[in-house]
């Protein structure tokens, strides 16, 4: 996100100041999101915790650009900002992160019934509270079709 | 205008006898409290002069008498949710603590329906009340964000210098210890330009100092030096052991404890 008309496409924010919570995991950035066709190293990096801050200081125009998710992006008409911004660059479909498992520190047993204690959970009537208030419909097993592409970015990106 | 004001007069007496009817399972107290013989009068001269500093047994014996009052200018401020606090605040059992903050909501509640919200003290003690019921449940919490949210901007709108900046202090920590934004009202900036306001407008309350560090070293992203938490710290806790704190002394102890006990196990992971 940028201030809007300020730059057209990420080659031109090559040297500026970025923020965002999601560069906590600047790899993952780096592979999956921008799908290895960007050098972090060619942004400066502005790392966030509070990606209000984050968007506030691109207001201001302390910061150049802001990297949100699509949850934060969805949020984006509950702010008031003083300038309007807009997208330059929106990655492919990524799929939810989900709930994983250290497979060297888990059983195939554990991870099991973990699994099938989860899926249980949002038609469980104490769970369904859980699930509304966070606003999740259900748990679901993962189909690892939908991963793979994922999986390969990783692996084959720098 | 005779018979209306006569209405008026007969419906209010039957809203506040059905309060009584419908009486919530409250906490007793001892029935060998003795408690004085109270009058309105002498329920309206004590709202002064009970607080933190108060015995229990004298706090418990006001709020019995607040329990029965039908007088409206008492009803309608923030004593009695006041006093609920107060009990609450130093009872160690947690059923009776949130049963005791749920009627000091109930009666702020009841302070608001009968004209009390331009009283900052009603919505800040409704909000202080209502935080105490909810915090060891978090889909209880979180479901009343945004009430407390309300009520602590109009205490803070109304009288922000209530209980040594109690509406800034107790917002800004909601704002610090909420989900943050897009999940929820949770918002560093406006904790931090809260407390700062609570430390400067107040700077003898000793939590005012405690909410200030807590929020400084959550602040992880503004480069905030070690040295200026243990500052703030440092200040909040000579501030406690120095001042006549009563009742709450032993309690907010406990949170300058807490506290230092995750700023120490920080400090050392670091090294």
């Amino acid at each position: 996100m940028v201030q809007k008309d300020k730059y057209q496409n990420l080659d031109q924010l090559k040297g500026k100041a970025v923020g965002g919570t999601v560069l906590e995991e600047p790899s993952f950035i780096s592979k999956i999101v921008l799908a290895g066709k960007y050098d972090l190293a060619g942004f400066n990096l502005k790392p966030s915790n509070q990606a209000i801050r984050a968007l506030r200081s691109l207001d201001k125009g302390e910061l150049d650009a802001v990297i949100l998710n699509e949850q934060q992006f969805n949020g984006l008409a509950s702010l008031q900002m003083s300038k309007p911004l807009e997208a330059i660059f929106t990655s492919e479909q990524i799929p939810l992160m989900g709930v994983v498992a250290n497979s060297k520190t888990t059983t195939t047993e554990e991870r099991l019934r973990f699994g099938q204690a989860l899926e249980g959970m949002c038609a469980d009537s104490e769970g369904k509270k859980l699930c509304d208030l966070f606003g999740v419909e259900a748990f679901a097993s993962v189909d690892t079709a939908v991963f793979e592409p994922m999986i390969k970015l990783w692996t084959d990106g720098k | 205008m005779n018979k209306l004001r006569l209405f008026f007069t007969i419906s209010l007496l039957v809203f506040l006898n059905s309060c009584a009817l419908f009486q919530k399972d409250y906490v007793q107290f001892d029935e060998t409290l003795n408690c004085p013989e109270q009058t309105t009068a002498n329920l309206l001269a004590a709202q002064n002069q009970l607080g933190y500093l108060s015995k229990t047994d004298t706090l418990a014996c006001a709020l019995t008498a607040l329990r029965k009052t039908e007088d409206v200018t008492l009803r309608r401020s923030a004593f009695a949710s006041r006093l609920c606090l107060h009990l609450a605040e130093r009872e160690t059992d947690q059923n009776k603590r949130e049963k005791l903050a749920d009627e000091g909501v109930g009666f702020a509640e009841t302070a608001l329906k009968l004209g009390g919200t331009g009283d900052g003290g009603v919505h800040y003690y409704l909000a202080a009340n209502l935080g105490l019921e909810v915090r060891e449940h978090i889909t209880l919490a979180i479901n009343n964000l945004a009430r407390l949210e309300d009520e602590l901007k109009q205490a803070v709108a109304l009288s922000p210098d209530l209980d040594d900046s109690g509406p800034l202090r107790v917002l800004g920590m909601l704002y610090l210890k909420a989900p943050a934004w897009p999940n929820g009202i949770g918002d560093r900036d406006k904790a931090l330009d809260l407390l700062v306001r609570a430390v400067n407008n107040h700077p003898k309350h000793p939590l005012n100092h405690l909410f200030y560090a807590q929020a400084l070293w959550d602040d992880e992203g503004n480069e905030v030096t070690v040295s200026r938490v243990k500052a703030e710290f440092a200040i909040g806790e000579k501030l406690l052991a120095e001042g006549n704190w009563g009742y709450n002394k032993e309690v907010w102890k406990k949170e300058f404890d807490e506290f230092a006990k995750e700023f120490g196990q920080s400090e050392s992971l670091d090294k």
